[in-house]
C-alpha cells in the first residue's frame, strides 16, 4: 500500500511521470516502447530496491504473514466493512488488464463513465485509456491496457501491457476474466500470478457462467489464486460497485498480499534455482561496479529467469542493456545449457512445460474449487458459423452484408440529410435578408454555412456507417470476416487478420492505422498499413456521395458500392506488389480467436458510434471550419479593381437604361443582370489567390479531366477529405453559381460530365487520407514509411486518374 | 505425460488433414518458441486435445480447445502433429 501523499521523492517523480502519460497519453507510451527498457536513465523508471513501500521488491517465498492473508482474501469476498477514510485524498493506480473479448472496456467504461469504444474482435484497445474516478476520498485512476493473451510480449499489445506493470507498477491490477471460459482465461492471471501483482480477479460476463451451470467456490478459488474475486456482468453493468469497495477495502486494510507460487515441475524448478542463483550473484557483483536502477534488475529475479527459460528476446535484450557482456555470456551460456538440458530429459522445451504448468495449475484449481461442474454451450454459435463461414456461402454472406450497410446508409440516411440540407439552406437564405451586402456576410454564408454545412449534412449516414461497423465489431462477426478473407487474403501474401484494420478503414484510416499494431510481422503490418488507404474512409464518403448522386442519380448506391470494390482490388493489387518489391518474407502464422456471438448491446453501439461520430462532428467545428475561412480568404482576397469592375456595372446600368424605355421586359433584364453578375464572380474567381493557385496547377490536372476547381478541391483535400466537398461548396457559392447543397449538386452537373464526376472520386479514393492519417502513419511505420506513403498514393491517384479518363474520352 | 507414449501406437498426421468433427490429440508443434508461446497463450499446448470444429480443406479451419474456438491458417495447421482420439479414448 502506497499512500501517495508521503513525501518520497521517487514516489513523486513516478507520479509526474504518469499524469504526463495521462496527458499526453499514447504518444508517450510508444516513444517509451521504442526504447524497449533502454530508457532506464528516465527518473521515472528509477525505483529504490530499498524502499519499504516498493511491495515488488525480489520475493520473500515464504511470507510469515501468509495465515493472515488468507482471512484477508476471504474477507475479499463476502465482508463489506469498508472504512471510512479521513486521510488526505489517495491517489490509486488501477490497470485494467485482460484477454480480448473478456470485456474489459465495458468494465473500463461501466467504472469511469468514459465513452470509449468496446469491440467483440481482437485488438479494439490499441491504444492507453484512462479515466478517473473519485470515490471516498480516493482518486481511482483506471488505465486501460490493450486486451492480450499473455505477457510474452511477442505483440505491441502484449509488450505494451507487460511494460506498463513492470515500469508503472500500477497499485492495483484489475484482471478482467471472461467467466464463461475461465480454464483459458486464467492464463493471462497465471503470468500475472508469476509477476506478483497486487491483483482483483474480475469474473465478468458472471451471468453466462450462472447459465452454463457452473458452480464454483469462490472463497476457496480465491484462496487459491491469491486474489480476490469479483463477480461481474458488464453488459448490465452489474458489480461494478463491488470492485471499486473492493479496491478500496484493500487498500484501507492493509492488504498483504498472499504469495502463490505456481509449481512447473521439478526439471524446470531445479533449472530456474540454477539460474536465479547466478542472475543474483551476477548482479551483486557488478551492483559495486555500476550503480543501476533498472527495473527489470529490481524485479523479482525468479520472474526474469522463468522468461529466461521461456526464452523471451525482451528480457534478454533488457538484460544485455544492464549486464557486462561476460556477464551476459555466462547467463546465456547457462540459460541455453538449462534448455538443452531439459528438451534432452522430458523431451519439450520448456515454455511447453511451462505452459503445461500454468494450465495444470488453472486446471487443479478450477476443479478443487467447482461445486457443480457447467456445461460450455457453444453450439449455437458452431451452427451459425457452419453457414457464415461456409466456403461455398461465406464469401457471398459477407459481400451480401456489406452491400446491404451500403444501401442502410444510403436509402435511410437520405432523409436526414435532406432535412439537414432544408436546414443549412434556409438559414442561409435567412442570413441573405437579414445581413446587408458585406464581406462578413460572405464569410458566413460563402465561407461557414457553404464550407462547414456541406460537411455536416453528411452526418446521418456517416452515423449508421459507423453503427453498421460497430455492430460487425460487437456481434463477433469482425473476426469472421477475418476467417472468410484469409484465403483470399492468403493469395496476395498476408492472412485474414489483416483484414481486420482495413474493415475498420472504411470508417476511418486513423484507428484502422492503429489496429494494424496487432499484426506481429513487421513486414505484415506494413503492408497493411500502406494499403489501408485504399479503404474508403468515412471522409470520402460525401465526395462520393456528392458526385455519385449528382452524376448517377439512380445507380448512386452501387456506383459507391463499385468505388469501394475499386478500393479492394487496389489493396489487393499493391499487397502483393509490396509483398514481391518491397516487403519480401514469408506472413505470420494466422492464429485468431473467434468469440461466441454475442447479441450486441444496443448502449455499446451508441457509445462507439457516437464516440466516431463526435469525432466527425468536431472536425467540422475545429479543421474544416478554420480550413473553410481559409478556403474562403483565398477565393476572396485580392479583390478585383474597379477596372475590371466598371464594364460590368456599366452594362448593368445600359440594361436598366433599355428596361426603362421599354425595350427589354422585367423578366429579360433579371436573366441578363444574372448572368453578367456571374460574369463578374467568375472574374473575381480568377483573380483571387485561390483562382491563381489554381490556375497555376491546372496544367497538372488538365490530363485527368480536372480543371482549376477540382484541382484546387483535391489540394485542399490533403487537408482531410471532408475539405474537398466544402471546399467545391465555397467554389460554387462564391461563384454565384450555387447556394446550398442542391444547387451545387446542379452546378456540378452542368460543370462536368459523369465520366470527370466518376475519375474524381476514382482520384480522391487513392491518395493518402488526411494530414491526421499521415501523423498516425508516421508514428507507426517511420518517417520514411510514410514518405513513401505520400509519392506512391499522390502517383497512382494521378496516373490511374490519366488512364481512366484519357481512356474513358473515347466512350463519351 | 510421457511424450514417448504420446508419440507411439498411432498414426501422426498434420492437423491440415485432419477431418472435421474428430477429436484430435495435438503431439508436437513444429514451429519456433515464437510460435509455441503465441499458441500455448491462445489455450494450445502440446498433449492437448482438440476438435476439429470446421475444415474448409484449402483454406483455414477452426478448432475448439479449452471451449474456445481458435481460427488456424493453413500454414499453421501444417506445422501442428497430431493423432486421432476416439471417443472414450481420452
Amino acid at each position: 500500500m502506497k499512500f501517495k501523499t508521503s513525501s518520497n521523492s521517487k514516489d513523486k517523480t513516478k507520479r509526474s511521470f504518469k499524469k504526463k502519460i495521462v496527458r499526453k497519453g499514447i504518444n508517450e507510451i510508444i516513444s517509451c516502447l521504442g526504447c524497449q527498457g533502454s530508457c532506464m536513465q528516465c527518473p521515472a523508471f528509477t525505483n529504490n530496491p530499498n524502499n519499504p513501500n516498493n511491495r515488488n521488491n525480489p520475493v520473500n517465498p515464504d511470507n510469515p504473514n501468509n495465515s493472515n492473508n488468507l482471512d484477508n482474501a476471504n474477507n475479499a469476498i463476502n465482508a463489506n466493512n469498508i472504512k471510512k477514510i479521513s486521510n488526505p485524498v489517495r491517489e490509486l493506480d488501477i490497470a485494467l488488464v485482460g484477454s480480448p473479448n473478456s470485456g474489459k472496456t465495458t468494465i473500463f467504461n461501466n467504472i469511469t463513465g468514459a465513452k470509449q469504444h468496446v469491440g467483440n474482435y481482437p485488438g479494439v484497445t490499441v491504444e492507453i485509456k484512462t479515466g478517473t474516478r473519485k470515490y471516498n476520498g480516493y482518486k481511482l485512476n483506471f488505465i486501460d491496457l490493450p486486451g492480450t493473451y499473455s505477457l510474452t510480449a511477442f505483440s505491441e499489445e502484449e509488450r505494451i501491457t507487460r511494460n506498463f506493470i513492470l515500469k508503472e507498477k500500477p497499485d492495483i491490477v484489475l484482471n478482467i476474466i471472461d467467466a464463461s471460459n475461465l480454464e483459458r482465461n486464467l492464463y493471462l492471471t497465471t503470468q500475472l500470478i508469476e509477476l506478483n501483482c497486487q491483483m482483483i480477479l474480475v469474473f465478468n460476463m458472471a451471468d453466462l457462467m450462472e447459465k452454463s451451470g457452473l458452480h464454483l467456490d469462490l472463497e476457496l478459488l480465491s484462496n487459491l489464486l491469491g486474489a480476490s474475486i469479483v463477480l461481474t456482468v458488464g453488459s448490465k453493468n452489474l458489480g461494478t460497485q463491488n470492485i471499486i469497495d473492493e479496491i478500496i477495502k484493500i487498500n484501507a486494510n492493509s492488504y498483504i498480499k498472499k504469495n502463490i507460487k505456481i509449481n512447473y515441475g521439478d526439471e524446470i524448478e531445479n533449472e530456474l534455482i540454477k539460474i536465479t542463483k547466478l542472475l543474483s550473484s551476477i548482479i551483486n557483483s557488478q551492483n559495486k561496479a555500476v550503480s543501476f536502477n533498472n527495473y527489470i534488475i529490481n524485479y523479482n529475479l525468479e520472474w526474469v529467469s522463468l522468461k529466461l527459460l521461456e526464452q523471451d528476446n525482451l528480457i534478454l535484450k533488457e538484460l544485455s542493456e544492464v549486464l557486462s557482456l561476460s556477464n551476459l555470456n555466462k547467463l546465456t551460456n547457462l540459460v541455453d545449457g538449462s534448455i538443452n538440458h531439459i528438451k534432452k530429459i522430458t523431451g519439450y522445451y520448456p515454455n511447453t512445460l511451462i505452459a503445461e504448468a500454468r494450465y495444470g495449475f488453472i486446471k487443479g484449481a478450477l476443479k478443487e474449487s467447482a461445486i457443480v461442474k457447467g456445461k460450455n454451450d457453444v453450439l449455437l454459435s458452431d451452427k451459425i458459423d457452419q453457414v457464415l463461414l461456409n466456403k461455398v456461402f461465406g464469401l457471398p454472406i459477407f459481400a451480401v452484408i456489406m452491400w446491404l450497410i451500403f444501401q442502410l446508409v444510403f436509402k435511410i440516411g437520405d432523409y436526414p440529410t435532406r432535412w439537414l440540407q432544408l436546414g443549412f439552406n434556409k438559414l442561409s437564405e435567412l442570413l441573405s435578408v437579414l445581413m446587408p451586402d458585406s464581406l462578413l456576410k460572405s464569410l458566413l454564408i460563402d465561407g461557414v454555412i457553404g464550407g462547414v454545412g456541406g460537411v455536416l449534412v453528411f452526418t446521418p449516414k456517416i452515423m449508421i456507417l459507423f453503427i453498421c461497423i460497430a455492430f460487425l465489431e460487437d456481434s463477433g462477426y469482425m473476426a469472421r470476416a477475418a476467417f472468410i478473407m484469409d484465403r483470399i487474403m492468403h493469395k496476395i501474401g498476408l492472412h485474414g487478420k489483416s483484414f481486420i484494420p482495413m474493415l475498420i478503414g472504411f470508417g476511418c484510416t486513423v484507428p484502422a492505422y492503429m489496429c494494424s499494431r496487432t499484426l506481429e510481422n513487421k513486414n505484415d503490418r506494413l503492408i497493411t498499413l500502406h494499403i489501408n488507404t485504399f479503404m474508403s474512409c468515412g471522409g470520402r464518403l460525401p465526395i462520393y456521395i456528392l458526385f455519385a448522386g449528382t452524376f448517377f442519380t439512380n445507380n448512386a448506391g452501387n456506383v459507391i458500392f463499385a468505388i469501394y470494390l475499386i478500393g479492394i482490388l487496389m489493396a489487393v493489387v499493391f499487397a502483393k506488389v509490396l509483398r514481391a518489391t518491397r516487403f519480401k518474407g514469408e506472413s505470420e502464422p494466422f492464429v485468431m480467436e473467434l468469440p461466441v456471438y454475442r447479441m450486441p448491446t444496443l448502449r455499446g453501439i451508441l457509445i462507439h458510434m457516437w464516440e466516431r461520430t463526435w469525432h466527425y462532428i468536431k472536425k467540422a467545428g475545429t479543421v474544416i471550419l478554420s480550413i473553410s475561412i481559409i478556403i474562403w480568404i483565398l477565393f476572396t482576397f485580392p479583390r478585383i479593381n474597379n477596372e475590371i469592375v466598371k464594364p460590368y456595372n456599366d452594362q448593368i446600368v445600359l440594361l436598366e437604361q433599355k428596361f426603362s424605355q421599354g425595350l427589354i421586359s422585367n423578366s429579360e433584364l433579371d436573366l441578363n443582370i444574372k448572368k453578367i453578375k456571374q460574369e463578374m464572380s467568375l472574374k473575381q474567381l480568377d483573380y483571387s489567390s485561390a483562382g491563381r493557385i489554381g490556375h497555376f496547377i491546372e496544367p497538372l490536372f488538365k490530363p485527368l479531366g480536372f480543371d482549376w476547381r477540382l484541382a484546387l478541391a483535391s489540394i485542399a483535400g490533403i487537408a482531410g477529405k471532408e475539405v474537398v466537398v466544402s471546399t467545391l461548396g465555397t467554389t460554387f457559392s462564391i461563384s454565384g453559381a450555387s447556394n446550398g447543397y442542391e444547387s451545387l449538386r446542379s452546378s456540378l452537373k452542368d460543370a462536368y460530365n459523369p465520366l470527370i464526376g466518376f475519375n474524381f472520386m476514382l482520384f480522391c479514393l487513392l491518395y493518402f487520407p488526411c494530414i491526421a492519417g499521415l501523423a498516425v502513419f508516421q508514428r507507426e511505420a517511420g518517417t520514411k514509411e510514410m514518405i513513401f506513403q505520400i509519392f506512391f498514393t499522390i502517383t497512382l491517384a494521378w496516373v490511374v486518374s490519366l488512364i481512366v479518363y484519357q481512356i474513358g474520352k473515347f466512350f463519351i | 505425460m510421457d511424450p514417448e507414449t504420446l508419440k507411439t501406437d498411432k498414426k501422426i498426421i498434420l492437423l491440415a488433414h485432419a477431418s472435421q468433427g474428430k477429436k484430435y490429440r495435438v503431439v508436437n508443434i513444429a514451429g519456433g518458441h515464437c510460435l509455441i508461446s503465441r499458441l500455448n497463450a491462445m489455450g494450445i499446448v502440446i498433449g492437448d486435445v482438440i476438435k476439429v470444429i470446421y475444415q474448409t480443406w484449402g483454406g483455414p479451419m477452426t478448432i475448439a480447445v479449452k471451449g474456445v474456438r481458435i481460427a488456424l491458417g493453413r500454414g499453421i495447421a501444417h506445422k501442428i502433429e497430431v493423432t486421432e482420439v476416439k471417443e472414450g479414448d481420452q
